[in-house]
This record gives structure tokens, sequence and C-alpha cells, in this order.
């Protein structure tokens, strides 16, 4: 057989193929590993291959969710008939608990983004989860472009990007001290585009908000804000009704929508090839407010 | 079929890799409106006349605060033909480890040259680290040839004096390209003030590399990642079904083949290959599937399942090369961890063989490994590991050493004399040849 004539994966093969070498490396040296999904499309996506890598055993870990209290309802729905589905535990780690007893205090904008770190690390620590499988690419940020796909917290879930261990060849480095953790990030390599790709390949199910539909919004910041208990117009905005589609899904106080006639995978795929806006710098509040805020927050101990 | 290319950039610093990634991220159109927005805004609040493009790559407070890269960043772009997975990785001394790992899973390096300065001790040092690391292609980008007015005398001078440095360091395809990374000239497109250049563009070399992957005429080895065995917890008609699920490292597995588990030495024939649910007829690097076996034979995670046709041999006793990543000096007697594929095994330095010196490429008596050095090492394991020469076999030549208190990665490591053996190094090369 001559060079020429070998077969290639596809740059789709390629990352699925790492992601579920990932994936497994942590089920075997972790003893109590963790994956977020909160119905979002990434998480959707990392929770696929994480079946895929096991077929046939069931996936061999729960999954965990940072509720904000802020949540598209179509959204918590979607998160829990794919746990039924798939028959896994789910743990939730609500902000709203916090608040109401007085753990956390709402911040003066309302929004609830910053406050997931807290419930999140105390969600960690009680269930003494020593790896947490994250969503997170590196192409979203660029703070996430530094981050390690086996990427060490210390005691206290902090990330210390100076000092980051050296990740070799596909040998990744899972040891740690008792109290530490390790986020896991399946899908550094993965661009939004690979992501849609991807669930048009495999026929992905999605809430339906990704894709595009009649909805009440209002414009804030250059944002499509949807009209909720959570969100509701100050004086001056104004609510019309467009046709919209979300990009990504988070906090609904903070998560703007985008005009869009993308109703079907293939019509999104187009879009997002074609888009001249960031996912997060066209959709998320939070991501706006300093040119370090994801930086920031990560040192904390965010997702 | 769009495929995928991995690259790492090296070079010493200031010698403009943030400037050089921005404009290839710019220049493709790979950079949104708003990200090229915020780094305008920040251009403009420093007083800079028009917008700084290795803002775009520079994420962390520290390394925008101090204009130095610190940590690899990972970019991502892509051309109608191909995408890049591109590791941006900085160039201070200080951070030689980062320019090791980028390169560890890179094809190609693009190494970058100052015209005005040639060769420095990091583009020595990052040579090395691509020969070491074996990474397929280097490419050095002459940059800043705008600053000596396009003269190819001196950009001749300078890629003269790289070539060779490269060759002594066993590292020979390598091409050269004149370039300004400010101005944009060579990178993306031809510039028209090079007219003596009658080369590629930047992004039309990578285009036309070709990926090297894993090739599958290479002898099968398949690391066990977990065994695969639901019991009742998959129904009825999975209770019996043991398979071993991994990724494969090299070549190519079809239902049928014999193998041979490491280090046991126990064989059995392949009976069935799976990938979530489909049954396949044949599998390649790297390519993670589920096998099963004919025979119920004592197969655990570490094992490495190989072709029967080539064994590699076992042995408790490595001789390797390794780059030192740590702050803390390495020792002879010193205990570690090794990983080697999935096994991970305790390790003992018997003796430091020497360290590299960049210069003239020689080994020189050492008593220890200082961060960033890299050496020989003779290790004692305490069990058994298939070992091939890294400059054979980059899958599974490869290995980290682990510090056993604190978990962090201390070295990275190759098996066998991956330094100075530069002939066999050519040959191993030579069966990837540029596509130009």
């Amino acid at each position: 057989m001559t060079l020429t004539d070998e077969r290639r994966l596809t740059q789709l093969e390629w990352l699925e193929s790492e992601a579920i070498h990932i994936i497994r490396e942590v089920a075997a040296e972790f003893e109590r590993p963790v994956l977020l999904f909160s119905g979002g499309k990434d998480s959707v996506v990392m929770l696929h291959l994480a079946v895929k890598a096991f077929w046939p055993a069931p996936v061999p870990f729960p999954v965990m969710h940072v509720d904000t209290g802020h949540n598209f309802p179509e959204v918590l729905a979607f998160r829990d008939a794919t746990v039924e589905r798939l028959g896994l535990r789910l743990e939730v780690a609500s902000v709203q608990d916090y608040i109401d007893d007085g753990r956390l205090r709402e911040r003066s904008d309302g929004t609830r983004n910053q406050l997931q770190t807290q419930p999140l690390l105390d969600g960690i620590t009680s269930h003494k989860f020593d790896a947490v499988f994250g969503g997170g690419r590196r192409d979203e940020e660029k703070a996430r472009a530094k981050e390690r796909v086996f990427s060490l917290r210390d005691e206290f879930g902090q990330w210390d990007p100076r000092n980051q261990r050296p990740e070799l060849w596909n040998l990744y480095n899972g040891k740690h001290r008792p109290g530490e953790h390790v986020r896991v990030f399946p899908l550094s390599n993965w661009t939004e585009l690979d992501v849609w790709q991807y669930i048009g390949a495999e026929d992905i199910q999605l809430p339906e908000l990704y894709y595009a539909h009649q909805r009440e919004v209002f414009e804030r910041d250059g944002m499509l804000i949807s009209v909720s208990e959570v969100s509701q117009p100050r004086e001056g905005e104004t609510v019309e009704k467009r046709q919209v589609r979300y990009r990504t899904v988070g906090d609904m106080s903070c998560t703007g929508a985008v005009e869009s006639d993308a109703v079907t995978v293939d019509d999104v795929i187009v879009e997002v090839a074609a888009t001249r806006l960031t996912e997060r710098g066209a959709t998320r509040a939070d991501d706006r407010a300093s040119e370090a805020a994801m930086e920031d927050r990560k040192k904390e101990g965010y997702f | 079929m769009r495929t995928l290319l991995r690259l790492a950039t090296a070079g010493s610093v200031d010698d403009g890799k943030s400037t050089l990634v921005g404009r290839l991220l710019y220049d493709s159109k790979s950079v949104l409106a708003d990200q090229f927005d915020a780094v305008e805004r920040v251009s403009r609040d420093r007083g800079l006349a028009s917008a700084d493009l290795a803002l775009l790559t520079d994420g962390l407070r520290s390394e925008r605060e101090q204009g130095i890269t610190i940590d690899v960043a990972y970019r991502y772009f892509a051309t109608a033909e191909r995408s890049f997975i591109l590791a941006d990785c900085p160039g201070h001394v200080q951070y030689t480890r980062n320019t090791v790992t980028g390169a560890s899973t890179a094809d190609v390096v693009v190494l970058l040259v100052d015209v005005r300065h040639g060769i420095q001790e990091q583009t020595r040092r990052h040579l090395a680290v691509a020969s070491l690391l074996r990474v397929p292609h280097v490419i050095v980008v002459v940059n800043k040839i705008d600053l000596v007015e396009f003269d190819e005398d001196t950009y001749n001078r300078v890629s003269d004096e790289v070539l060779e440095s490269a060759r002594s360091l066993g590292l020979y395809d390598v091409a050269t390209i004149p370039v300004s990374a400010l101005d944009g000239d060579n990178v993306v497109d031809r510039s028209d003030r090079t007219p003596w250049y009658d080369g590629p563009s930047l992004l039309a070399y990578l285009e036309q590399l070709s990926p090297v992957g894993s090739p599958q005429s290479e002898p099968l080895r398949f690391p066990v990642q977990l065994v695969i065995r639901p019991q009742s917890a998959a129904g009825d008609e999975f209770r019996d079904y043991r398979g071993y699920a991994g990724q494969i490292a090299s070549g190519l597995v079809r239902v049928g083949d014999a193998v041979t588990v490491q280090p046991s030495g126990r064989t059995s024939t392949v009976t069935g290959i799976d990938f979530a649910g489909k049954e396949l007829t044949e599998a390649f690097a790297p390519q993670s599937v589920t096998l099963r076996l004919a025979d119920d034979i004592d197969i655990s995670r570490g094992d490495l399942l190989v072709t029967s046709r080539s064994v590699p041999p076992v042995t408790q006793d490595i001789d390797g090369t390794i780059a030192w990543l740590a702050e803390g000096a390495l020792l002879p007697g010193t205990k570690v961890l090794l990983k080697h594929g999935t096994k991970t095994v305790q390790a003992m330095v018997k003796v430091i063989g020497g360290k590299l010196d960049l210069d003239n490429a020689r080994l020189l008596p050492a008593e220890s490994l200082g961060l960033n050095d890299i050496g020989h090492v003779t290790l004692r394991l305490a069990a058994p590991i298939p070992a091939e020469e890294y400059i054979h076999a980059r899958g599974t030549g490869a290995f980290l050493l682990i510090d056993a208190q604190d978990g962090g990665t201390l070295a990275a490591g190759m098996v066998g004399d991956a330094l100075l053996d530069t002939k066999a190094a050519v040959e191993a090369i030579g069966e990837t040849t540029v596509l130009v």
C-alpha cells in the first residue's frame, strides 16, 4: 500500500476520535468523574460522544447542571428528557437555593452567570468529584484558548494560567493531590462550525430554540433579549416579535438571540460559516464586561 | 474532503510570532468583526496608529501587560482545502517547555527568525526541539524582511545559516520563506516586493504540505484504555459482551488479524471491531474503536495489543532522551512515575548520560538536568513495557515523567537515542516528503 492510497480521517472523524479518547482516559484514571450538562449544544454533543465512547455499556458517570434559576424552560425540559432517556443520574446545583438562604446575593444587574462558580465548586466538593467534563472550546474566547485539555484546579477550584502543566502528545496526565480536581475539555479543538457539522452528521437532537422561531424580544446593549419573568423590558425598550434563534443558551437575562432564518441544521451551518461575529461576542453580555472577563472568572473556578 | 493539519509556532522573543499568527488569521478571514473591534479598541487606547494583530492571540492579562506570549494559545482557521489547528508558542527561554508541548502534536513547526539578527540561541533550541520530537516538516519564516529593504542577499545569508543549523540537527525537510508579518508580505498572498522569491506564500505552503498522521503501513499498535463489559446493564443481548476500547496509535486492524498482547505475550484473533453500535471490517490510526477477540484472555488497561507479525520487545530498562520541563533538577536516583501509552509505572533514574549542547549538537557530560535541558537518561522500571524507539514510532515511543507526589509533569521522554542518531532520523523523515 502506498502512502497516497491511505485512508485519512476527515476533520470531524479526527475530532470525534480525539474526544472519545479523552473521555475514556478520564473514565479509566479517575475515581469520580462528572459531566457538566446544561442542555446547551456543546454539552449535548459531549454527552453524545460519551455515549459512543462506552457503547454498549452505559455512560459510567453522572451529569451535573448548575441551574441559575434563569434557565430557558424548554432547555430544562430537554435536559430532563435526555437524562431520563439515557438513564443517567442528574445532580443539580441551584443558584436560587444559594440566593434564598443568603449564601449568595443577587447582583445589581440581575444577571447570574457569575454566581454559578460557588454552587459549582460546592457541588464538586460535596460529591467528591475529581474530574469534571466541561464543553468549553478554545475557539470561544481568548482565555479559553490557553486552556489545557486536562486542566488542574487547586483545592479552592482556582485555575492558574501561568503555571499549567505541559500537555504532550496524547498522554494526558490526570494525577492530582487530594482536594484538587481536574477540569476536562474533550471539545477543546472543536470550533462552533465543527459542532454544528457534527450535529448535522450525527442527527443530534437539540432544544428547539437553537433554530429560527418567532419570539417576543427587546433590544438591550445591542442584543435581543427574550421577554420572561427574569428579563423584563425597561423604560425605552420596546418589545417586538421577531424571527430569532439562539447561538448559545445560558442565563435568560444576559443571553441574546440573533435574528435568523435558519430553521434546519443545514441552514445553521450556512449561517455559522458566514457569520462575522463570535458566538460569545454576539450573545453574551457577561463576556463583554472587560477584556479579561472570562480569564478572571475562570481563575476563580468558573467553567 | 477537508483534512486537518496541526502546526506549532516557534522562534525567539520579539521575532514577531504573535503578529504573524494574527496576520495569518486576519488575512485568511478567520478573525471575526467583534474580535477585531476589540483589538482596534485596545490598540487605540495604547496610542498605536494601527491595530496590533499580536493582541489577537495574547489572551492572558499578564501577556497583554508584558507584551509577550507566556503560554501556548490554540487557534483555529480554515481554508477551502484544509482546517488548521495552530499552537502559538512563546519565545522566551523560560517557556521552552511550551514549545515542546506545541511541537509534540504538530505536523509542522513554523519557526520565525528576525532577518536582522539571524540565528539566535532560541532558534537553535527550537530546531533541536523539532528534530527531537520528529516534527515532520519545518518552515522557517525569515521575518521583518521589510526592515532590510526586501534585500535578497540578506535573506539568502540568513536562510543558508538556518538550513545549515537545521542539517546539523538532522532536519532536512526545511523550507524558508521571506516574510513581513507586519505588512503581510508572503503570508497569505505572494508579495510583489520580493520578486526574487519564487516559492509559495506561507499559507499556500501549509495547504500543500502532506499531512502525516500515523501511516497505516506501520505495524498495529493499540493501547488498551478500558475493558468494556456491560454485564446486565445493557440488556440480555450484551450480557457476555467483552470489548477492549482504545485509540489506534499506529497501523491498521482487520477482523481476522492475529494479535499479541504485550507485555504478557498472549495471542488471539480479532473477531469484531465496534464503533458505537456499528461493526467495522477494518480500522486505522487514529480511530477510537473497541476490539473483540476470539479468546477470553487476561487483558486490562495498560496492555498494548499489537499485530503478531511485528511484536515489540518488552523491557524494564529504558534508554531515553528527555526534555526536562520542571523547575527542580533531575538527579540520578530520583524516583518518578512513567506514563507510556495507557500504562503508568514507577521508574528510577539510574544514569544521566549527558545533556545536549545546542551550539554544535553534541552531548556533554552532565550530573543533573535542569529546566529546559535536553539530555539522555537510563531508567529502570518497576514493571516491563513494550518499548519502541521514538524515531520509528512517534505513537508508542513517547512517554511522560510525572512527579509521584504532586502529580506534576516533569519531562517529555522519547525512547532511544533521539538526538544523535540523525542518519536514522533522516530515513524516518524521508518517507514524508513535501508535495510542493
